[in-house]
């Protein structure tokens, strides 16, 4: 009860967060520039501009905007901060800049050095983020469902780059011997069926029933699936391949329960207004269950001719179909949401401030904003699903990733600029 | 000296369980502003309003919540000049959800 071990603290200021938003469609954009000059990156996942496409996007778009909502969501469903939050939040977002850029950079170019100093800003960047959000996490209590899930993504996520660092280190470090084959599959795997999506689990328990004012997620889907999931991952990883075949299945099948579940939540929400956060949800997961399938697919048929494309394909459904989808959806109602409660936190806190208008969270992105978001998201689905078959639809899909990353940024930077101007009004002197 | 469970109390109940963030939380300060001497707030909310907290120790208010099944949390609030005590709240909360 009352306020002990409460503080204003507990809540970083709204630039932590929104920093990592603002930045990361400038390399949304860049990967889509990157596609239109090698259109023929989607043709073949082993190319260097293929890796620097798809690390653009992992690193620089969703891991950027998932660390960014991350020293968000901890308070909020906990009422505990990432430790030293606002200290660390710039070194850790500095980091993943310019370590994406050296990557990707170092990936195009074949420069090993490149690679080397991706390396070590990564893991500088990864690792004080991990340890400042994993004692926070360890911390949190009680543990509901969304915190242990989040823990599981968490370790999920180091487990993602021990496999990315062994992959570098046939780069930098060959003699070492470390780099298999295989663990170029498993890091993506553990990757994208891993840290993303237990990511997005955890914190789809929290956002879906508070912000559409939906039922609760069943308790055998929040307690049970993201367990599931994480053992049969572990399976994959630790025992090799006979539990493999058994694993991956089972974590496939989780993901298309989850997916269906999160569908039925959102079905039964109590208000049916017009919602582009809702749509955006509906078609990532949607999306999911197409990926499952499509891996499912790949799984328990055999055949070499039409396999590559058809990985391609899988990689394009998982990260831009239901990733960004859902990244799109959350950012339209994040952002706004975040700028409105710091306003308010500010207008409270200062008496003059109560004679500055605050703008409504729904003027922040208007509804017609975000209804193009989505347009662009709809549009560009197939047109980049279709590219690993045909290299020209890349170009297409190219253009098309340029507008949609071009105008997310449009759209957090206008609501950005609102906050800042509204911030600038509450504290000129009367 | 706080309020306990055999003081009188005029309880003033607000429900904001099926409001969108950040509805709730617009309208929780509104009424609290409107809050009288020897009145105490009680809210219905579906979910813990952790964002909430920080805001009513800026308003000068003390809270309770109590957790009342999966989806039913009360929010007890009062100004810090009026302490109100917490076996009060827990004493009301369960004659709310009988």
């Amino acid at each position: 009860m009352n306020l002990t071990g409460l503080s204003l603290d507990n809540i970083p200021p709204v630039d932590t967060p929104l920093k990592f938003f603002l930045v990361a469609p400038v390399f949304g954009v860049l990967a889509g520039i990157l596609l239109i000059g090698y259109p023929e990156l989607l043709t073949n996942r082993w190319l260097p501009a293929t890796l620097a496409f798809t690390h653009l996007l992992t690193l620089g778009v969703g891991t950027m905007v998932m660390l960014g909502a991350l020293f968000q969501v901890l308070p909020v469903v906990s009422n505990r901060a990432v430790a030293g939050d606002q200290a660390i939040a710039p070194w850790v977002r500095r980091g993943m800049v310019w370590g994406t850029l050296a990557l990707t950079t170092g990936f195009l170019t074949s420069r090993g050095w490149l690679v080397g100093l991706a390396a070590l800003l990564l893991a500088s960047s990864f690792g004080l983020f991990v340890g400042a959000f994993g004692t926070g996490l360890v911390r949190a209590r009680p543990a509901g469902d969304t915190t242990v899930t989040l823990r599981l993504a968490a370790l999920s996520l180091v487990a993602t780059l021990v496999l990315g660092g062994m992959q570098l280190s046939l780069r930098l470090w060959p003699e070492a011997g470390l780099y298999e084959p295989h663990q170029t599959l498993l890091h993506a795997f553990v990757g994208g069926f891993g840290w993303v999506l237990l990511l997005i689990m955890g914190v789809s328990f929290q956002v879906i029933p508070m912000f559409h004012v939906a039922p609760a997620f069943p308790r055998w889907v929040c307690r049970q699936l993201p367990l599931v999931i994480f053992a049969a991952n572990a399976a994959v990883l630790l025992a090799g391949h006979p539990v493999a075949t058994f694993a991956l299945p089972l974590t496939l099948v989780a993901a298309i329960l989850y997916a269906a579940e999160a569908l039925k939540v959102l079905m039964a929400r109590k208000r049916k207004l017009v919602d582009y956060t809702v749509r955006f949800w509906q078609l990532g997961l949607s999306q999911l269950i197409t990926a499952s399938l499509l891996a499912l697919g790949l799984i328990f048929t055999e055949g070499d001719a039409w396999r590559a494309p058809v990985e391609l394909l899988l990689g394009l459904v998982f990260a831009l179909g239901f990733v960004l989808s859902v990244m799109l959806g959350m950012l339209q109602k994040i952002a706004p949401f975040l700028i409105y409660l710091h306003l308010q936190r500010m207008a409270m806190a200062n008496p003059q401030a109560m004679m500055v208008k605050l703008p409504h969270m729904k003027a922040l992105i208007p509804t017609e904003r975000s209804r193009w978001q989505y347009r662009l998201q709809l549009v560009l689905l197939p047109c980049i699903y279709l590219a690993p078959w045909a290299p020209w639809m890349a170009v297409i899909a190219g253009l098309l990733l340029v507008a949609a990353f071009g105008w997310l940024g449009y759209c957090l930077w206008g609501a950005w600029r609102q906050y800042q101007r509204v911030e600038s009004e509450m504290t000129v002197p009367l | 000296m706080p309020h306990s469970a055999t003081n009188r109390l005029d309880i003033v109940p607000m429900d904001v369980s099926e409001l969108e963030p950040p509805e709730p939380m617009e309208q929780i300060l509104a009424r609290l502003q409107q809050l009288q001497a020897g009145q105490l707030l009680r809210v219905r909310h579906r979910r813990e309003p952790f964002p909430l907290y920080p805001m009513l120790e800026q308003a000068g208010c003390e809270y309770c919540c109590i957790q009342s099944g999966t989806e039913v949390f009360l929010i007890y609030i009062w100004p810090h000049s009026a302490p109100v005590d917490e076996a009060f709240c827990r004493t009301d909360a369960a004659e709310e959800v009988r």
